[in-house]
């Protein structure tokens, strides 16, 4: 593996290591034969396992969502640091349901009522704290996974988590437990609900204080095909420097449009003077972007990505865009310099009429010798297939594949690569999905 | 990931409702029969095991093992049985720390709360006001 694709999943394993800390120090308080020794025991002990991880976990989740940039590289870029969010919050999630599961299990060995009087709320606040924490879990985790809510709704209900991460805190440190008999355990488990109260409040309750944004104009915009808009905006202050291929996160402060934050591609070259984003309407918050006006203020968080030609040092590249995916790759063709890149970019669409920047890329292709173009349109000829790609592009082998496209298309695409023989790290995508 | 989550989520409720509902069927239909004594006596009007015949109650092993509920809890700590039933709500550690010891012998839990380290001296203070007697001591009923 070559060291910067090392690099790109250290993350994981620090998260994980961090995670499992607590059961070192737990492991190290009292023999396994001891936490082991009957059914009864073993069930608290698997208990107390379940709660410790699942809370520290549920911490890393709060950190990661700061979007600090020093976790890009160590996990290969924002969306990818999303992944992990999205990965290690569904496992805390589980192992928090498993926690009180465990513990009543013991109960049910006594009898089935003490384990009912233990499964409701009763006078033991710091119980019912973390009661309360797991239901709120168990709506706004709901609410997530098999609701599904539009973006501006979700995401205030998802932000409600940082409430039952506190009352989960507030559980840890009232219960008697290893937590409260164990110095080293109990301050590494108050670093942990420390560090995430300070990453929730950090982003979400004062990140409009502390999380630097650049202000851009909205100088114009335009409807390039259908439903697809090129919003071209100039900096108020300093230009934010970017690679290409990145994307920020963007809100509009103007009248006909809300100020929600939405993540966007950047399509525009770092050479250029203005910032570009290229937009397809999809949901109702796009759909109003049309009602945008020339002189709209735009807060923009970023750049953040490490999808990029620039990024990968090999220098012979395949580019795989499906539909509204082309933007990253408009942002790097339109950077491209002589420095002996040689890329085929696969442009595929479902129509004619979706090929949208066809013409500007071809001009591209045929000013310098770096980029050369295909269309592929799924109406006249399916599912464009790694096998395809392989034949027309004279070979995969010593080239870095970068897709971008819908979830579908890309999962397909990466599978047939890896049978074709290419190898895992040689494959880069941008997964759009970031929520 | 997120049928892990589902299947979760539905053993999570499975378990809870189908204990809770247990528990009322158990409450309805099990209220009548209690635990069977040991020699079938009822345990209210328990005579003395030393043959003297008068109306005490000896505090053997025996006895306290009648008291093994959460309803009805006698421990055994040092020699000494203590009928903890009313504190059992009250316990720091949790109603479950006490109740897996109801009727039985608990010094080394109670010494040791099963992770190493004693009860506090307060602990000890408050354990007090529930003691009964010593082990194998006639008390009155």
């Amino acid at each position: 593996m070559s060291p910067l694709r090392i690099k790109e999943n250290i993350g994981w394993l620090f998260v994980i290591i961090l995670s499992l800390i607590p059961i070192a120090i737990w492991y190290s308080m009292v023999p396994l034969n001891v936490r082991f020794s009957n059914l009864s025991v073993s069930l608290r002990s698997f208990g107390q396992v379940a709660g410790l991880v699942g809370m520290a976990m549920f911490s890393m989740t709060l950190v990661l969502n700061t979007r600090l940039k020093v976790f890009e590289d160590y996990f290969g870029g924002l969306n990818k640091v999303y992944i992990a969010h999205h990965i290690f919050g569904a496992i805390a999630f589980i192992l928090l349901m498993f926690h009180p599961l465990f513990l009543a299990g013991r109960f049910l060995l006594v009898s089935v009522r003490s384990a009912t009087s233990f499964l409701l709320p009763s006078a033991n606040w710091p119980i019912n704290f973390g009661m309360f924490a797991l239901l709120s879990m168990m709506v706004l985790l709901i609410l997530t996974l098999f609701v599904k809510l539009s973006y501006n709704r979700w995401l205030p209900t998802h932000k409600f988590l940082g409430g039952a991460f506190f009352l989960a805190s507030l559980h840890i440190f009232l219960i008697p437990s290893d937590i409260s008999r164990s110095l080293p355990l109990r301050y590494y488990m108050l670093s942990l609900a420390a560090l995430g109260l300070a990453a929730y409040s950090y982003k979400t309750l004062f990140g409009s204080k502390f999380i630097k944004k650049f202000e851009y104009d909205v100088d114009s915009i335009k409807e390039v095909g259908k439903n697809v808009f090129e919003i071209k905006m100039t900096p108020l202050k300093r230009r934010m420097k970017f690679v290409p291929g990145q994307f920020v996160f963007v809100s509009f402060h103007g009248s006909g449009v809300s100020k929600e934050v939405h993540p966007f591609s950047i399509s525009s070259s770092p050479d250029d003077d203005r910032l570009g984003l290229t937009i397809k309407v999809l949901g109702d918050y796009t759909s109003k972007l049309n009602n945008l006006k020339k002189g709209t203020v735009a807060k923009v968080e970023g750049p953040y990505g490490r999808f990029s030609h620039k990024i990968i040092g090999n220098k012979r590249q395949i580019w795989v865009a499906g539909g509204i995916g082309i933007t990253p790759f408009l942002s790097m063709a339109r950077s491209l310099k002589d420095e002996g890149y040689s890329i085929d970019l696969y442009y595929c669409v479902k129509n004619k009429d979706e090929l949208i920047f066809s013409n500007e890329l071809s001009k591209i292709s045929t000013k310098g010798e770096s980029l050369r173009m295909v269309t592929f349109c799924s109406d006249d000829k399916g599912h464009i297939t790694g096998e395809f790609i392989k034949e027309t592009s004279k070979g995969l082998s010593g080239k870095d594949i970068l897709i971008c496209g819908p979830p579908g298309m890309m999962k397909a695409l990466k599978k047939q690569f890896i049978e074709l023989g290419v190898k895992k790290r040689y494959i880069h995508s941008e997964e759009f999905e970031l929520l | 990931m997120k049928k892990l989550v589902a299947t979760s989520l539905f053993i999570f409720w499975t378990f809870v409702v189908s204990v809770i509902v247990a528990s009322l069927v158990y409450y309805e239909g099990g209220r009548q029969p209690q635990v069977p004594m040991p020699n079938g006596s009822d345990q209210k009007y328990n005579t003395s095991l030393d043959g003297s015949g008068d109306s005490g109650i000896l505090l053997s092993a025996e006895e306290t093992a009648k008291h093994g509920s959460q309803d009805d809890c006698w421990l055994i700590i040092g020699g000494k049985v203590y009928d903890v039933t009313s504190f059992i709500s009250l316990h720091p550690g949790g109603a479950g720390e006490i109740i897996f010891y109801c009727g039985k012998e608990a010094t080394n839990a109670f010494n040791t709360k099963n992770q190493g380290s004693p009860h506090s001296s307060n602990a000890q203070a408050m354990l007090g006001d529930y003691y009964i007697g010593d082990l194998n001591q006639k008390v009155a009923k």
